[in-house]
C-alpha cells in the first residue's frame, strides 16, 4: 500500500509540474500583449517597453516560468523606490489590474466556489442517489419513467439555460434581493445570508448534475442486484432492506466515488457559467473576467494550473479511498 | 452578466467610452433638472447609496483618474485640488473657485508661470497638514508613466521639463527620480505658495488643475499601483472599506472640517458603492424604487428608460441632457487602409445615422447627427460646419446612390481602395467595443454599407482593451469608433488630442497625409494664442478642415440620462464634469 | 459538452457481432420506441429547417441581414403584441437592429449544426483512431496513451475554450487560413475537438479490449492475420454501432455548448447570429419583450431534447441489455 502511494503522489507532482509548464506556454505564446493592453491612454513604445518590465514580461519565458516558481515558495517584490511592494509566498504573481497579490484574490474568491460546490455537491448526491435507487428498485413502474423523464432533461438542457430561466423565475417571484444578490457573506458571520444567496444556484447546480448520478446508480443497481453474492444473500433470507443497504449500495456505489470526485474537483476550479449568471464572485468569474475583460496574466495562469492541480489531486484521492472501498479491488 | 455587457457606461471624462449606453451637457435642452439643493429642506446623516454594473472604479488613485464621473465623485468626497469647478447647476458651474488654493491662480510672464498660495488648516485623515511638499509630490506622480497609467497628460505635457530623444520626458518620476533635479526645477515651493513653470503660453492652465492628477499626495502614504486601493484622504470622507467587484464603504473623515472647505457640504454619514450589479437588477431597483436612497451610475438600458421616464411619478428623480461627449466614427486614413476621399465620402452619406440612434433610445435620449467634433457647448468655439450633414444629397437614413455615386469616382480616382471596399472576399473593417448595444449596430451599418455596395466587417474588442488596441497602428482596422468631450471650455482640448499625433487620441492616423504638417502647425499656433477670441476663430477653421478630410465621420451630439431614488435630494447636473454634482446629494428622511 | 463528460461508463455497448441481420433487428426495435421515433421525427424538422434555411427565408420573403425598422418603433422596440409576431414576421422581430426573429433562428440552428456535426465528427473520429489503435496494440502506446490522456482530461476545458479561442482567432487569421466567423467557426471546432478526443478514446479503448478477447478475434489471429486486417475487417465493423451512438449522443451536446460560449461572447459574432448571442440579447429585454427570450429558449431546447432522446433510442435500439433511463 505504501509503495502505492508512493508511486501515485510522485506521479501527481509530476503531472502537475507538466500542467503549470504547459499553462505557462500555453499562454505565454499567444498573440496577447499584456504590456500593450494595460498600457492606458497615454500609449507609447517607451510606456510600453516599461510596462514590460513591470510586468516581468522582459525577460525569456524560461526565465519567466522560473520566477514565477520561485514566487512559490519565497516572497516576490515588485517596483522600486517608494511604489515597492511585495507577495508574500506561496505567490501566484500580481494582477496590475486589481492591484492585489494573486494569492489574495484567490484566497477571497476560493471560499465563494467552495460554497457553491460543497453545497450542491450535497445536494445533487442525495438527489441522485435516491432517484436512482428508487428507479431500479421500481423498474418499469412510473417512479422509474419519472427518472428517466428526469434524466433526459437534465442531461439535455445546457446549464446556462436552466440557470437563466430559474434566476429570471425568481426575480419574478421576487425571491432575489437586488442589492444583496450573488453577495459573498461569510456561513459563519451570517448563516443566513449565506444560505439566501447560495440556495439557488445549489438547486440549479444539483439538478443538473443530478440526472446523470440517477442514470448511474441506476443502472449500477440493477447490475449488482443480479450479481451471485447478492442472490446467495437473498437466497439466506435476509430481508431487501437489509440486502440494499449492506450489500448491493456499497457495491454498487463505490465506482460512483470516481466520478463525484472528479466531478467535485471540477466544480472547485470554478463554475463560470452558474457563477456568472449569478453573480457569484468565485474563482468562475475572477477567471473569466480575466480573460474577457482585461486579459490579466497572471490571473489566467492562476486559476487554470488551479483548477487542472484541483483535478489531479482529486484524482489521487479517488484512486486511494476506491483501493479501500470495493471489495472487489480489495480482494484483487 | 456576460464579459460583453460588463462596464455599461465607462464614461472617460472626456474619452469615452468603449461601450453603449448613454449619459450628459446643455447646449440648452435639460430635460428633467431638478432643483438644487435647497438649504433649508438638506437632511444630514444616513446612508447614500450608489449601484453600478463595473466591478470597479476605473482608477481610484487621483493620478489616474481620468474618467468624469470618477473625478466629479472623487473630487466631492475625497480628494482636494487646487481650484475646482463651482458646484452648481447650470453653465455657472463652469467657472472655477479655489479649494486647496485660496485664489483660482495667478499667471505670469505671458501665461508661462502660474502660482497658487495653499489654504492653512487643511489636513489628511491623520490629522496631518497638507503641505505644498505633498501638491509637488502628487503632480510629480504622473511622470512615473510605468506605474500611474491611464491619467492625463497635460501637466507631462506643459511642464518645462525637456524630452529625451524618444519623445518621454527625462524626468522619470519620483520612483525612479531620474531627472528629479529638473522637477524641481519646474514646480517649486515657497513656503504655501506652489509655482508652476511651464514650457509654453498656457491661457487655461489652471482647468487642467482640477484634474484630480494635480492633487496632493502624501508621499509616506503613496503605494504605488496599490495606492489604486487605498488614496489617502484630504477629503470629507475616508475609505472605510472596500473589496473590488463587491462594495466600497466611505465614512466620514473627521480630521476633515467644514471651515476649510467651501465646495463640499458633506450630508450623508455613509456613502456605499455597490459593484458587479447586472444591467437589468440595477434597472428593476429603479423601477421599483425598491432602495429609495439609492443613485445609479450607470444609465437604464432603453426598454426601461422608456419605461421609467413615462412615469410620472418619477418626475423628480430623473434627468435628461445633453452630455459633454461627442460619438463619432475615427476613419484611419493611413496608406492601406482609407487614403482616398472618395470612399470616405461614401461611407458618410451610406451611413444610417438614424438606425444608430434608435437603437440606442432614439432622439430622446440618444442624441442628434452633428456636424463637428467640438459640441456647442463649447460656445465660443463652437461654429457650425459646412458640407457633410449640411450637404443637400445627405439622408439621415443613408443615401446609397450618392453613395454608390461616390464610389464610381474612387474607382478611378483610387482604384486600390475601391477594390477592397468592394470586394466581398476583403472588405473594409470596422472597430467597435465588444457590448450588446455595438454588436447590434454592426448589423444597422452593415445592412446600410450593403445597401450601397460597400462590404463591412467589424472587429469586436473586450471593452478594456478597446482603446490600447485602436491606439496601436497596426491593430487598427479602416474605422474606430470613438467618443471625446472636451476636458474644460476650450477646444484646445478637442482638437490637440484628436487630430495631432502627440495630441493622445488621434485614430485618424492623418499624420500620413500631406498636408498634415501645415495643419499640425496651425494647432501649435493656436495653443499658444492668448486672445481668445482669435484662438476661438482658429478652433473653429481647425475643425472645419477635419470634417472636410473626413478624418471622422458621423458625428452625434449624445445625451445623457441620469436616475435615483425617491429618497435621494440635492441632485443637480454638474455641468463641467458631465455628472452629478456629488457633494451636495443627501437622503430625505 | 459538460454534461457528456460526467458518466462514462453505462454508455458502453455490447457490440453485436453479426452485422446485417442485427441491424435490422435494432431497426424492428427502433420503430417500437413511439418517444424515440417521435424524438427523431422533431430531430429531423428541424435539421430540415436548418438545411433548407435559404429555401424558406425566401419564400417568407426575409432575409436574416436585412434590418425591418418599419416593425419598430421610435424606441426600436417591436410593434405589437408578442415580440411583433406577425404574417411578415412569423417569430417576431429582434429589438434594436429589427431583424426577422424566424429567420435569426433558422440560421443560427444552421450554423449550431454546422460546428456541432463537424467536432462531433472530428472528436469521435479521432477518439475512434486513437481508442483502437491503443486499445488493440496496449504496451507502451497505450501507456503513454493513456497518460497524455488523463493529462488532458485535467485541464478546465470549458475556461481554456474561452481563454484560447480569441487569441487563436486571431493567430489563424495572421496566418491567411480563415477570416472572421470562418475563423471562429474553425477555432471552435478545433478546441471542442482537442478538449473533446481523450474522453472517446477512453470509451473506445475498453470498446476494443473487450472486442479483442472475442471468440472471432483471437481465430482471426490464430489464422495469422495481420493486425491491420484485424483492426480494419474485424474491429471496426463491430465498433460502428457504438460510433452511431456515440454521433447521436456528442451532437446535442456540441449544439448546447456552442449557445453556451457564445452566450458568454466566445463564437460567432455580429453581425451574424446564432442562439447564444440571441439569448444573451434577449435577457436584456425579458421584461419588455418576453417574447424574445422565450422563443429562443424554446427553439434551441426542443432541438437539444429532441436529438438527445433519439440518441437515447438509438442506442437501446443497438444494444437491448443497456438500459433504459
Amino acid at each position: 500500500m505504501l509503495k502505492f502511494l508512493a508511486k501515485r503522489l510522485t506521479a501527481t507532482v509530476v503531472v502537475i509540474g507538466l500542467i503549470s509548464i504547459s499553462v505557462f506556454l500555453i499562454f505565454s505564446y499567444l498573440p496577447m500583449d499584456p504590456a500593450a493592453l494595460t498600457c492606458g491612454k497615454a500609449c507609447n513604445p517607451v510606456v510600453i517597453a516599461a510596462n514590460r518590465h513591470r510586468l516581468g514580461l522582459d525577460v525569456s519565458v524560461p526565465v519567466q516560468y522560473g520566477r514565477f516558481v520561485k514566487g512559490l515558495f519565497v516572497d516576490r517584490t515588485w517596483g522600486e523606490g517608494a511604489a515597492k511592494f511585495s507577495c508574500p509566498a506561496p505567490g501566484f504573481g500580481y494582477s496590475f489590474n486589481r492591484h492585489e497579490c494573486v494569492t489574495q484574490l484567490i484566497k477571497e474568491a476560493f471560499p465563494v466556489t467552495f460554497s457553491l460546490a460543497i453545497g450542491s455537491f450535497i445536494l445533487w448526491m442525495l438527489l441522485g442517489i435516491s432517484f436512482g435507487i428508487v428507479a431500479a428498485r421500481k423498474q418499469g413502474k412510473w417512479q422509474d419513467k419519472a427518472a428517466t423523464a428526469f434524466v433526459v432533461a437534465g442531461v439535455s438542457l445546457p446549464v446556462f439555460v436552466t440557470a437563466l430561466l430559474t434566476l429570471l423565475a425568481a426575480s419574478k417571484l421576487g425571491l432575489v434581493n437586488p442589492i444583496e444578490f450573488g453577495r459573498w457573506v461569510s456561513p459563519f458571520t451570517d448563516p443566513i445570508g449565506w444560505l439566501k444567496t447560495f440556495y439557488l444556484p445549489w438547486i440549479v447546480l444539483a439538478l443538473f448534475s443530478s440526472a446523470s448520478y440517477t442514470r448511474f446508480t441506476r443502472s449500477n443497481v440493477i447490475e449488482t442486484s443480479s450479481e451471485d453474492y447478492i442472490r446467495t444473500a437473498r437466497a439466506k433470507g435476509l430481508s431487501e432492506k437489509v440486502i440494499l443497504r449492506k450489500h448491493t449500495l456499497r457495491a454498487a456505489l463505490a465506482p460512483l466515488l470516481t466520478l463525484a470526485g472528479i466531478d467535485f474537483a471540477v466544480l472547485l476550479g470554478g463554475a463560470i457559467f452558474t457563477e456568472t449568471i449569478f453573480n457569484l464572485p468565485g474563482l468562475g468569474r475572477l477567471s473569466i473576467n480575466a480573460v474577457l475583460t482585461d486579459y490579466d496574466l497572471p490571473v489566467i495562469l492562476a486559476t487554470t494550473m488551479l483548477a487542472a492541480t484541483l483535478v489531479v489531486v482529486m484524482n489521487l484521492i479517488v484512486d486511494v479511498l476506491y483501493a479501500y472501498l470495493d471489495p472487489r479491488v480489495r480482494v484483487g | 452578466m456576460s464579459g460583453s455587457k460588463m462596464a455599461r457606461r465607462h464614461l472617460s471624462r472626456r474619452l469615452i467610452a468603449t461601450t453603449a449606453a448613454t449619459a450628459l451637457m446643455a447646449a440648452g435642452a435639460l430635460v428633467g433638472m431638478t432643483s438644487g439643493a435647497n438649504a433649508a429642506s438638506v437632511q444630514k446623516g444616513g446612508t447614500l447609496y450608489f449601484v453600478t454594473n463595473q466591478q470597479q472604479f476605473n482608477h481610484m488613485d487621483p493620478s489616474r483618474n481620468y474618467t468624469g464621473r470618477d473625478i466629479a465623485f472623487f473630487n466631492s468626497y475625497l480628494y482636494r485640488n487646487l481650484v475646482s469647478y463651482k458646484p452648481v447647476k447650470g453653465s455657472a458651474g463652469s467657472s472655477l473657485v479655489p479649494d486647496l488654493a485660496t485664489n483660482t491662480g495667478v499667471p505670469s510672464k505671458a501665461a508661462k508661470v502660474w502660482t497658487f498660495t495653499l489654504r492653512q488648516g487643511i489636513t489628511w485623515e491623520d490629522g496631518s497638514a497638507v503641505t505644498c511638499a505633498d501638491v509637488q509630490y502628487g503632480v510629480s506622480r504622473a511622470f512615473a508613466t510605468d506605474v500611474i497609467t491611464d491619467g492625463p497628460q497635460y501637466l507631462v505635457g506643459a511642464l518645462n521639463i525637456p524630452l529625451a530623444s524618444d519623445g518621454s520626458s527625462v524626468y522619470k518620476g519620483p520612483y525612479k527620480k531620474t531627472g528629479q533635479a529638473l522637477y524641481d526645477k519646474a514646480v517649486t515651493c515657497k513656503g504655501n505658495t506652489i509655482t508652476f513653470n511651464l514650457n509654453r503660453s498656457f491661457a487655461d492652465f489652471n482647468y487642467a488643475l482640477t484634474y484630480p492628477a494635480a492633487s496632493p499626495v502624501k508621499k509616506s502614504k503613496d503605494s504605488g499601483d496599490k495606492y489604486d486601493l487605498r488614496p489617502y484622504s484630504d477629503g470629507p470622507y475616508k475609505i472605510g472599506a472596500y473589496k473590488l467587484g463587491d462594495e466600497l464603504h466611505l465614512v466620514r473623515n473627521t480630521a476633515w472640517k467644514q471651515s476649510s472647505d467651501t465646495v463640499r457640504t458633506p450630508y450623508p454619514d455613509d456613502i456605499v458603492v455597490r459593484f458587479g450589479l447586472s444591467p437589468d437588477v440595477i434597472d428593476q431597483i429603479m423601477l421599483d424604487n425598491s432602495i429609495p436612497n439609492t443613485v445609479d451610475l450607470d444609465s437604464l438600458q432603453p426598454a426601461a428608460l422608456r419605461t421609467f421616464f413615462a412615469d410620472s411619478s418619477k418626475a423628480g428623480q430623473r434627468l435628461n441632457v445633453f452630455d459633454p461627449y461627442v460619438r463619432y466614427a475615427a476613419i484611419n486614413v493611413s496608406p492601406g487602409h482609407l487614403d482616398c476621399l472618395d470612399v470616405r465620402k461614401a461611407l458618410f452619406f451610406a451611413y444610417n445615422t438614424q438606425g444608430l440612434i434608435d437603437l440606442s433610445g432614439g432622439s430622446v435620449f440618444y442624441g442628434q447627427p452633428g456636424d463637428n467634433p467640438i459640441k456647442p457647448v463649447l460656445g465660443l468655439d463652437y461654429a457650425p460646419t459646412t458640407g457633410n450633414i449640411h450637404d443637400p444629397a445627405y439622408n439621415i437614413n443613408g443615401n446609397p446612390d450618392k453613395a454608390k455615386a461616390l464610389l464610381a469616382q474612387a474607382k478611378t480616382s483610387c482604384p486600390a481602395t475601391y477594390e477592397r471596399a468592394t470586394n466581398p472576399d476583403k472588405g473594409l473593417y470596422y472597430d467597435l467595443p465588444k457590448s450588446a448595444t455595438q454588436q447590434k449596430a454592426s448589423v444597422i451599418i452593415q445592412t446600410a454599407m450593403a445597401a450601397a455596395g460597400i462590404v463591412m466587417k467589424f472587429n469586436f474588442i473586450p471593452p478594456g482593451q478597446y482603446y490600447a488596441t485602436v491606439q496601436d497602428v497596426t491593430k487598427q482596422g479602416d474605422l474606430s469608433r470613438a467618443g471625446w468631450g472636451a476636458d474644460w471650455a476650450n477646444a484646445s482640448t478637442v482638437v490637440y488630442p484628436l487630430f495631432v499625433k502627440e495630441g493622445g487620441f488621434d485614430m485618424s492616423q492623418n499624420w500620413n497625409e500631406a498636408s498634415y504638417p501645415a495643419y499640425k502647425a496651425a494647432v501649435t499656433a493656436a495653443l499658444n494664442m492668448t486672445n481668445r477670441t482669435q484662438q476661438a476663430a482658429a478652433w473653429k477653421k481647425l475643425a472645419q478642415t477635419a470634417m472636410d478630410n473626413y478624418w471622422v465621420i458621423s458625428p452625434i451630439f449624445s445625451k445623457g440620462q441620469e436616475v435615483w431614488g425617491s429618497k435621494v435630494g440635492g441632485v443637480y447636473f454638474w455641468e463641467p464634469q458631465g455628472t452629478f454634482g456629488f457633494g451636495q446629494l443627501y437622503v430625505k428622511a | 459538452m459538460s454534461q457528456l463528460a460526467a458518466t462514462g461508463e453505462e454508455l458502453l455497448i455490447d457490440a453485436p457481432v453479426i452485422q446485417r441481420t442485427q441491424r435490422q433487428i435494432a431497426w424492428g426495435r427502433f420503430k417500437r420506441n413511439k418517444v424515440g421515433v417521435l424524438a427523431g421525427c422533431v430531430a429531423l424538422f428541424f435539421v430540415a429547417l436548418a438545411i433548407l434555411a435559404p429555401l424558406i427565408t425566401r419564400l417568407l420573403g426575409v432575409n436574416p441581414t436585412d434590418t425591418y425598422p418599419k416593425a419598430l418603433d421610435p424606441y426600436a422596440m417591436p410593434i405589437g403584441k408578442f415580440g411583433g409576431i406577425s404574417m411578415a414576421h412569423p417569430l417576431g422581430v429582434e429589438p434594436g437592429a429589427g431583424r426577422d426573429l424566424l429567420s435569426l433562428m433558422l440560421y443560427g440552428s444552421r450554423l449550431s449544426f454546422s460546428i456541432g456535426a463537424l467536432a462531433s465528427v472530428v472528436t469521435i473520429g479521432a477518439g475512434l483512431l486513437i481508442g483502437v489503435t491503443v486499445g488493440y496494440f496496449r504496451g507502451w502506446i497505450d501507456a503513454v496513451m493513456g497518460r497524455i490522456i488523463d493529462f488532458l482530461l485535467s485541464f478546465p476545458s470549458t475556461f481554456l475554450i474561452i481563454a484560447l479561442s480569441l487569441p487563436m482567432t486571431q493567430r489563424i487569421e495572421a496566418m491567411g487560413i480563415a477570416r472572421d466567423n470562418n475563423a471562429r467557426v474553425i477555432v471552435l471546432v478545433i478546441v471542442f475537438s482537442f478538449f473533446g478526443w481523450p474522453y472517446w478514446a477512453r470509451l473506445f479503448r475498453s470498446q476494443t479490449f473487450s472486442l479483442r478477447e472475442r471468440d472471432f478475434v483471437m481465430a482471426a489471429q490464430a489464422l495469422g492475420a495481420s493486425s491491420r486486417r484485424i483492426v480494419t475487417k474485424e474491429l471496426l465493423p463491430n465498433l460502428w454501432p457504438t460510433v452511431i451512438v456515440f454521433l447521436s449522443l456528442s451532437l446535442p451536446g456540441f449544439l448546447g455548448a456552442e449557445a453556451a460560449f457564445s452566450f458568454l461572447g466566445v463564437g460567432v459574432q455580429a453581425p451574424a447570429s446564432d442562439f447564444g448571442l440571441v439569448l444573451s440579447d434577449s435577457i436584456n429585454f425579458w421584461r419588455n419583450d418576453p417574447t424574445y427570450l422565450i422563443i429562443p429558449t424554446v427553439y434551441l431546447l426542443v432541438i437539444v431534447l429532441a436529438l438527445n432522446l433519439l440518441g437515447d433510442a438509438i442506442r437501446d435500439a443497438l444494444d437491448p441489455k443497456a438500459s433504459p433511463s
